[in-house]
């Protein structure tokens, strides 16, 4: 679904074209195109950027609408660190971004089935996904870990996960780790659910990347049941995440990747600090060695190679 | 048989001489047969390459059986049997009889047998030799004691036994994700390659999947025993498996 809210939070200068929505605001004026754009995603075909078009106009650009940090569409606003790196890309390589909302199990449907011409909806790049799209990237490196309850202290070592609750989201390289025996897996198809449960105390904890945790730890913060990341207890593989676009697209990715590469080195640690305080605050002085991807990185892990 | 040849000399001689002798002796039978080829073959050459021909296609086919595996002692004593049939026919050859008759078949083919010898064998040398120093490629050859996935810290020990030793072992390995649905790692990891002789020094080798590993072996070795230890990422699960082998001077 394409979202119809139109403003977009970022932490920098508004940036020309910048990442936005329809208009929600003018819903009597626009109504008919609301509608039109609604029956366009149903059918699964956009106006434009979603073909086989250079990245040019408005392009659409699948992303999570739940994620704090990353990607968060909260009433009119949509901000987070893909948000901005979205606008970026678009500033850079001369595209309005348009986001239309992708859940983590359909992310290469959106690209195969045309319904958006990238996405970057912490995408991890793995050899699977790499035979169906292709990556640009990584633009964020993260080992995976637990999200738990401020209060907690149900899980102090590795060992500790054994005989516990925890969530993941079906269609995410978490669910695919190897948690220890006897820990009990418990499947959403969103974070957000994830967290609830977790707030809830129905569940004991949330498995995913540490990057995502951290922007859920920033938004509950103030809330009732605060939450927290487990320090130094990890599991599962480290997760790099792609921008992905549809194969047979090289001129698209090789412009994609010589832009990201200057975003790394540009706006990258200002864009964390602003997205994800929680994250910096957990490492000073060491968050950008953790998250920040080399920038050579792109070479190798990029479907298109220089 | 030496005698029948002779008598058949002898009867070629009187019959040739027909005219002077009234009491001429029946030719025998094996100097009629080679008297009706000589009439055929007018062209001593023809005879001469029929020969070399002959000579050839049976040290050929001897070369061609040892190289494909025939028993080196069999394929000697066949090619000698024949090489002595071939001396014990040379009688024919040059045997003249006293009044000067002509030879049956002149000297000159007894230059076949050399001659066969050298087309052959130069050729075969030349063959083996560009053969031997060629790479011995014992890719299918390496067995690896493991079981995948292999994980960080992971030792494999990868072994090759071959019957052609050579001095110098190239090894490449390859390393693929065990499930390719996992997040990609391969690109970092790497291995480090130890090989140890005896009682000789290790040689030690660390690179990422697909470099060449190269170890000197030393003389005459046919086991040889790696040891290859994975580094990898954190919850990286890779399969390891030999992209090529090979033996080389």
């Amino acid at each position: 679904m394409i979202r119809d809210t139109p403003v977009t939070v970022m932490t920098h200068a508004p940036r020309s074209p910048r990442a936005h929505r329809p208009s929600g605001h003018r819903y009597a004026r626009a109504a008919a195109a609301v509608l039109l754009s609604f029956t366009a995603a149903a059918c699964g075909w956009t106006d434009e950027g979603s073909d086989d078009k250079p990245l040019t106009g408005t392009v659409f650009i699948g992303g999570k609408n739940d994620q704090p940090g990353f990607n968060l569409h909260s009433g009119h606003t949509d901000r987070g660190f893909e948000v901005d790196l979205a606008a970026y890309l678009g500033e850079q390589i001369g595209f309005t971004p348009k986001f239309h909302d992708v859940v983590s199990a359909e992310r290469e449907q959106e690209l195969v089935g045309k319904s958006s011409a990238l996405v970057i909806a912490t995408y991890s790049i793995t050899p699977k996904r790499d035979d169906l799209v292709d990556f640009v990237g990584p633009y964020f490196v993260t080992k995976q870990g637990f999200l738990v309850r401020e209060d907690y202290r149900g899980i102090r070592s590795e060992k500790d996960v054994a005989g516990k609750v925890v969530c993941t989201v079906e269609g995410s390289t978490s669910a695919l780790a190897q948690l220890p025996g006897g820990a009990t897996p418990h499947t959403e198809t969103d974070y957000s659910t994830c967290v609830r449960k977790l707030q809830q105390g129905d569940i004991d904890a949330v498995f995913t990347d540490e990057a995502l945790l951290y922007g859920y730890v920033e938004q509950q913060k103030s809330s009732k049941v605060p939450l927290k990341v487990v320090r130094d207890v990890s599991f599962g593989n480290i997760n790099r995440y792609g921008i992905g676009l549809r194969e047979g697209r090289p001129e698209d990715c090789a412009r994609l990747r010589e832009a990201l590469r200057r975003y790394l080195t540009e706006e990258w640690a200002s864009d964390v600090k602003a997205q994800l305080p929680a994250l910096v605050a957990a490492y000073p002085g060491d968050w950008e060695n953790r998250f920040r991807p080399d920038p050579q990185d792109l070479d190798t892990y990029s479907s298109c190679k220089e | 048989m030496t005698d029948d040849v002779t008598n058949a000399t002898r009867g070629a001689s009187t019959r040739v001489d027909d005219s002077a002798d009234t009491d001429p002796q029946p030719p025998g039978r094996l100097r009629r047969a080679a008297e009706r080829v000589r009439a055929a073959l007018t062209d001593t050459r023809v005879l001469v390459l029929l020969l070399l021909a002959d000579l050839v296609t049976v040290l050929g086919a001897g070369a061609i059986w040892l190289a494909l595996g025939g028993e080196p002692t069999v394929v000697g004593v066949t090619a000698g049997a024949l090489l002595a049939f071939g001396a014990a026919m040379l009688p024919l050859i040059g045997r003249r009889d006293a009044d000067g008759a002509p030879p049956l078949w002149p000297p000159f083919v007894l230059v076949v047998i050399p001659l066969a010898v050298l087309s052959v064998g130069l050729p075969a040398w030349g063959t083996w030799a560009f053969l031997d120093s060629r790479p011995v490629d014992v890719t299918h050859s390496v067995e690896l004691d493991a079981s995948p996935p292999l994980v960080d810290g992971d030792t494999v020990v990868a072994a090759v036994r071959t019957d052609t030793p050579k001095p110098q072992l190239g090894i490449v390995f390859d390393v693929a994700p065990h499930d390719p649905a996992a997040p990609v790692c391969v690109p970092g990891s790497e291995l480090t390659v130890t090989y140890k002789a005896g009682a000789g020094k290790s040689q030690v080798q660390t690179g990422t999947a697909g470099t060449e590993f190269t170890f000197a072996l030393g003389r005459g070795m046919t086991d040889i025993k790696l040891s290859v230890l994975l580094h990898a990422e954190q919850g990286c699960e890779l399969n390891l498996s030999v992209a090529s082998a090979q033996l080389d001077d």
